[in-house]
């Protein structure tokens, strides 16, 4: 079912979490909410649920507005942070409680929770209790419980943040999966941009109560729209170098680089750390710099520069350093890859 | 092992001074079974006659057994009523956002720390305008009036660890506020329901002072003041039935504790786990 969120308020008292917010959500789609702690995309879950009553707008589903219903009566699934697996009931209880609401007959109730049960993969926790679960099977019956009654959309709240780093990675492909089996439509309520760029089909990502921008992950990494989402996106974390900009000529200290001619004044350069090339031979484009930090990361490793330009960052994305700290290194890159920005902080494309 | 040892001298001590507490209850025990002569210790002979009262009511008292029953309603009626309207009050308190919350709120902690005795003539009045004065009816409603300030902050406590999102999962799954209540919210604070219930009994039980001004009379009286009326005013008090009737009071008391102990810690700990 595809929901509609058209300009959404909502404030508790003087704060304005969610500010005259639009957004579709297509049938079927798992988008996520990314963004810092405190910008509102919790708050546009649970009023989405019906938990929290709007100040103003309409939430649709599949073109029926459900503003003013309650909870109760919106057949929204919710997957909470911490779970709130009801701790007095076993594990079969628990999922049948949103059937036994609905006065399901005892034999349909059964086959419901035992087909969901093994769906989830945990047909043989059914007589326990929570408490006797381990965090990734409580997160199962928990996602279990919300599904069980097809409901119209799943509403999930930062799903992994209480699971340690393994299990996490493989909750991640659990949920995805049991979404495209169920096929419903979900929201994902995320602080962790790994989280959203892996789950998600489309990522919205959000700051201060506002969208700043939505579009597929390699969208939002690839074309980032403002330097928030610039920054906010991708890790290790992009580089800005701020400076000014006259007649297509951007200036840092005493460096001057081409820029788009429609730049005027304060202007910074977004430069993404794997695109930055090492080692490259000195000429008019490159620039010198000198090491001052190696963090190797497994795979990669991450060089901190001291340059010209301010401080950068680098990676070298195979192989073993070929750096030593202290030393001199030219780099470059390629100009299709540099990100611009205005005074105001919004993209400027060549 | 040499830890052990060590401890050893502490522990002796300790037991003979518990001695001294339990040659007290062995002489209460042993005077309700025995007589002796006059200014002796040792007693003389054993005898049940103290023990008659369970079989005969004494001369010009209600029988023990009426007494004992009103007991039990009291005590019971004042549980039921504290608990009920405590695990009710309690939730709106700790859930509900309602006008004069915190003034309520604020209410309620002045009554618990007010002295109630000093309210006792007041009560009286209200009592014999309404026609309670001397019904056992009176006396629970006014001891659950009193025990109702410390019940309703108790759970008030308990529901306050029952996390928000068990009731909004609730919520969301389809059930009713009445439901998440009844459901959900008071399977989570049972051990305080427990707690609770266990100290409105024992002070329900245990409950003199009101019981006596307020419902004295013969059919209403409940054990404490049955117990006190035993002493004579002229002098020839009884002591051995004193004893026996209080060990009688006493004697329920003392195992529904052994039994339920555990259970009303939980009023100390706090914490609601299943």
């Amino acid at each position: 079912m595809d929901v509609t969120l058209s300009t959404i308020t909502k404030s508790f008292g003087a704060v304005t979490a969610v500010d005259d917010l639009s957004l579709n959500i297509h049938d079927g789609e798992l988008i996520a909410l990314l963004g810092p702690s405190g910008c509102g995309k919790t708050t546009i879950l649970f009023s989405i649920a019906g938990i929290y009553k709007l100040n103003q707008g309409q939430i649709l589903f599949g073109g029926k507005d459900v503003s003013t219903l309650p909870s109760q009566q919106r057949n929204v699934g919710v997957v909470f942070q911490a779970y709130a697996l009801y701790p007095h009931m076993t594990v079969f209880d628990n999922i049948a409680f949103p059937l036994k609401l609905r006065n399901e007959s005892q034999s349909e109730i059964k086959r419901k929770v035992h087909e969901m049960a093994e769906l989830t993969e945990i047909a043989e926790l059914l007589k326990r209790r929570p408490a006797q679960l381990s965090g990734g099977q409580q997160q199962r019956v928990s996602l279990a419980r919300a599904l069980v009654r097809n409901p119209s959309v799943l509403l999930l709240d930062e799903p992994l943040s209480n699971l340690d780093a393994r299990l996490r990675t493989s909750m991640r492909a659990e949920i995805k999966r049991l979404q495209r089996e169920t096929g419903v439509t979900t929201i994902l309520v995320t602080h962790d941009q790994v989280e959203a760029t892996t789950m998600a089909d489309r990522i919205v990502c959000m700051n201060k109560g506002t969208i700043a921008q939505v579009g597929q992950p390699f969208d939002i990494y690839d074309s980032p729209q403002d330097t928030f989402v610039a920054g906010f996106i991708g890790s290790p974390p992009i580089t800005f170098i701020q400076g000014d900009a006259l007649q297509g000529m951007f200036s840092v200290g005493d460096v001057q680089l081409p820029c788009h001619t429609s730049l005027v004044g304060d202007a910074t350069l977004a430069l993404r750390p794997e695109f930055i090339e090492l080692g490259c031979s000195r000429d008019m484009n490159s620039f010198e710099g000198v090491v001052s930090e190696i963090e190797p990361m497994g795979r990669e490793i991450l060089y901190h520069l001291n340059t010209p330009l301010g401080k950068l960052t680098a990676l070298e994305t195979q192989g073993r350093p070929s750096y030593t700290l202290n030393q001199p290194i030219a780099f470059s890159w390629s100009n299709d890859k540099a990100l611009w920005f205005d005074s105001t902080g919004k993209r400027v494309t060549a | 092992m040499s830890q052990n040892y060590r401890t050893w001298p502490i522990l002796i001590f300790l037991t003979f001074m518990s001695l001294i507490l339990f040659l007290l209850y062995f002489y209460f025990l042993l005077d309700t079974v025995t007589n002796q002569a006059p200014g002796t210790i040792w007693p003389s002979e054993f005898t049940l006659e103290h023990w008659r009262f369970l079989i005969e009511p004494i001369e010009g008292r209600q029988s023990i057994w009426r007494v004992t029953l009103n007991t039990i309603i009291f005590a019971s009626s004042v549980t039921l009523i504290v608990v009920f309207l405590s695990s009710t009050a309690a939730y709106a308190l700790s859930r509900l956002n309602f006008p004069f919350r915190s003034a309520f709120l604020g209410g309620i902690l002045v009554l618990h720390a007010f002295p109630s005795v000093t309210l006792l003539i007041a009560i009286f009045i209200i009592l014999q305008l309404f026609g309670l004065y001397d019904t056992l009816q009176g006396v629970i409603l006014v001891i659950t009036a009193l025990e109702l300030p410390l019940g309703i902050w108790l759970m008030k406590g308990f529901y306050d660890t029952v996390p928000w999102e068990s009731e909004m999962a609730a919520m969301t799954d389809g059930a009713s506020r009445f439901r998440v209540w009844w459901q959900i919210m008071l399977p989570q604070v049972r051990p305080g329901l427990f707690a609770l219930g266990i100290f409105a009994f024992l002070s329900g039980w245990g409950s003199y002072l009101f019981p006596l001004v307020l419902a004295p009379s013969a059919d209403v009286q409940v054990l404490s003041v049955y117990l006190s009326s035993l002493i004579d005013s002229l002098g020839r008090t009884d002591f051995s039935l004193f004893k026996a009737v209080g060990l009688f009071y006493m004697l329920p008391v003392v195992i529904f504790y052994l039994f339920t102990q555990d259970k009303l810690m939980n009023v100390f700990g706090g914490a609601a786990k299943g």
